[in-house]
């Protein structure tokens, strides 16, 4: 066991975990709650002790995330989010978790701004915040805050709270985030989607108050000092020295060459100072290529499968609308009676076999996953939920086909010479290869890959960019 | 023996803190129901 696998942890999730939209979408509404309480296992199983509630954790109701309390032993954690008639808490506001011998206030606090219900309000950060901090401050070491609200109020919140040690940041602009001290509050954040996970490792005493280590400390005088002798030295070179003893800047240096070097002596020899707490940072990116845990791997593989067969349930029953937009599809093989040879181009690349991956990790009904498996072009720019006839599709669109990149092609199969298909951009791609999907993404080197051999007779689908 | 015990046990829980304690926190956030990357 190496020194740092000897050290005790504590995992805390800052909150917006659970949903990945502010409302449940029509037909998904099962789909999303499957996956909530799996992610929700899941966190268990990890040993996240606490989680921050923010607004999109609040998608499918108050009384969903109150099960998802009571069955887990991970508490989810508010002190401003009350019944309405009681006025009382309906989560837990605070939790005291010790950690090596460090007692830890958790608090949550979620964004005024989070839709929770008619029978539900929530409270301003000013009318709850400071008495629960002034309580804690004296049974704990240490407190953590979990925050939905926006960093310019944790920020007013670090201000005015200097019992608070920690803030972790949720909702609002997710990206990675180098801790931000502000008076003795670090302001943390990490990126979205589970990409990045923070760790800090936290030296803490009684002094409860951050700051530079004494080995910091002198380094940064050294620095400094180092700097300003390189200074004098420089004006000592260019000047005469009968110049020098009258200008200003010279003396300036001077005197401040001797303030540091004092300075440094009384920290070489400095025994009685107490040493501040210090944290180090890492932003831990979680890569595919990391090994994975067998036990969470289940409940993931538990999720997909469940996610599946209720999909499959509702699309079975759909069909195919008369005025859908997908007739204006006519699937690859129109195509390769004109361009055969791009059409045989294309059954070579990954393209020709989007929906069988799908189908062989069991998720070909899953609805989020679909609709860019299958041809069915420009779809983020399309008003009606097409989800719901995707499983009717001809299998000859079972695939990312011509037309996902090039535009629906019946009116181009009976004019070819007046309606001509779409130029690819950028913008083509990115509608699937999402940072979220695909953070590897690169236009031109895939470009490269994708793009189907220039046509003679038959036509050409336009490749500009 | 008992106020022996008493302030042995007493020095041994207030020795770490004065020392300074060390942990490590893990976080993240906004995980907005993500359960695996696709491919």
């Amino acid at each position: 066991m190496t020194a740092e696998e000897q050290i005790p942890t504590l995992a805390l999730e800052g909150g917006a975990t659970l949903f990945n939209a502010d409302h449940l979408r029509q037909g998904q509404e099962e789909q999303a709650r499957v996956t909530a309480r799996g992610i929700a296992r899941a966190l268990d199983l990890m040993q996240v002790r606490a989680a921050g509630i923010a607004p999109r954790d609040l998608t499918a109701g108050v009384d969903f995330l109150r099960d998802l309390d009571r069955s887990h032993s991970l508490s989810w954690l508010s002190m401003n989010l009350v019944d309405r008639k009681t006025e009382q808490t309906v989560f837990a506001p605070f939790k005291i978790v010790t950690v090596g011998g460090i007692r830890i206030g958790l608090l949550g606090l979620t964004d005024v701004q989070a839709r929770a219900g008619d029978r539900f309000r929530l409270l301003p950060w000013e009318d709850v915040l400071p008495g629960i901090v002034e309580q804690l401050a004296e049974r704990t070491d240490m407190i953590i805050l979990l925050s939905s609200y926006p960093e310019s109020v944790n920020t007013r919140i670090a201000r005015s709270q200097k019992n608070i040690h920690i803030i972790l940041q949720a909702g609002h602009r997710a990206v990675n985030q180098s801790p931000k001290q502000v008076n003795n509050t670090l302001l943390c954040r990490t990126g979205a989607r589970g990409k990045y996970q923070g760790m800090l490792r936290i030296s803490w005493n009684r002094e409860k108050t951050w700051g530079e280590s004494l080995e910091d400390r002198r380094k940064k005088v050294q620095s400094q000092l180092d700097r300003i002798s390189w200074q004098l030295h420089r004006l000592e070179k260019r000047l005469p020295r009968e110049q020098l003893r009258s200008e200003i800047r010279y003396n300036r240096l001077l005197r401040q060459r001797e303030e540091l070097e004092t300075t440094l002596q009384g920290l070489a020899t400095d025994r009685t100072a107490t040493s501040p707490c210090t944290y180090r940072n890492r932003l831990i990116a979680l890569k595919t290529s990391l090994p994975e845990d067998p036990e969470v791997g289940k409940i993931v593989d538990e999720i997909r499968v469940t996610v599946n067969r209720l999909n499959r349930k509702m699309l079975s029953r759909s069909r195919q609308q008369a005025d859908s937009p997908l007739q204006a599809v006519t699937g690859w093989r129109k195509c390769a009676e004109c361009h055969p040879e791009q059409a045989d181009f294309w059954l070579q690349t990954g393209h020709a076999t989007a929906w069988q991956t799908l189908a062989e990790a069991d998720q070909e009904f899953n609805r989020e996953c679909l609709v860019c498996h299958v041809t069915l072009p420009s779809y983020k720019s399309q008003q009606p939920d097409l989800t719901e006839q995707l499983s009717a599709l001809d299998r000859s669109l079972k695939n990312v086909g011509c037309e996902s990149c090039h535009g629906p092609g019946r009116e181009h199969a009976r004019s070819p010479e007046t309606a001509l298909m779409a130029a690819i951009n950028t913008a083509t791609c990115l509608q699937c290869h999402t940072a979220e999907h695909d953070d590897h993404f690169d236009f031109r080197e895939k470009l490269n890959k994708i793009r189907c051999p220039a046509a003679g007779k038959g036509g050409s689908p336009a490749t500009g960019t | 023996m008992k106020r022996y015990i008493t302030i042995f046990l007493l020095l041994f829980a207030l020795v770490p803190m004065a020392r300074g304690e060390e942990f490590i926190l893990f976080y993240s956030n906004d995980l907005h129901g993500e359960t695996a990357p696709c491919g």
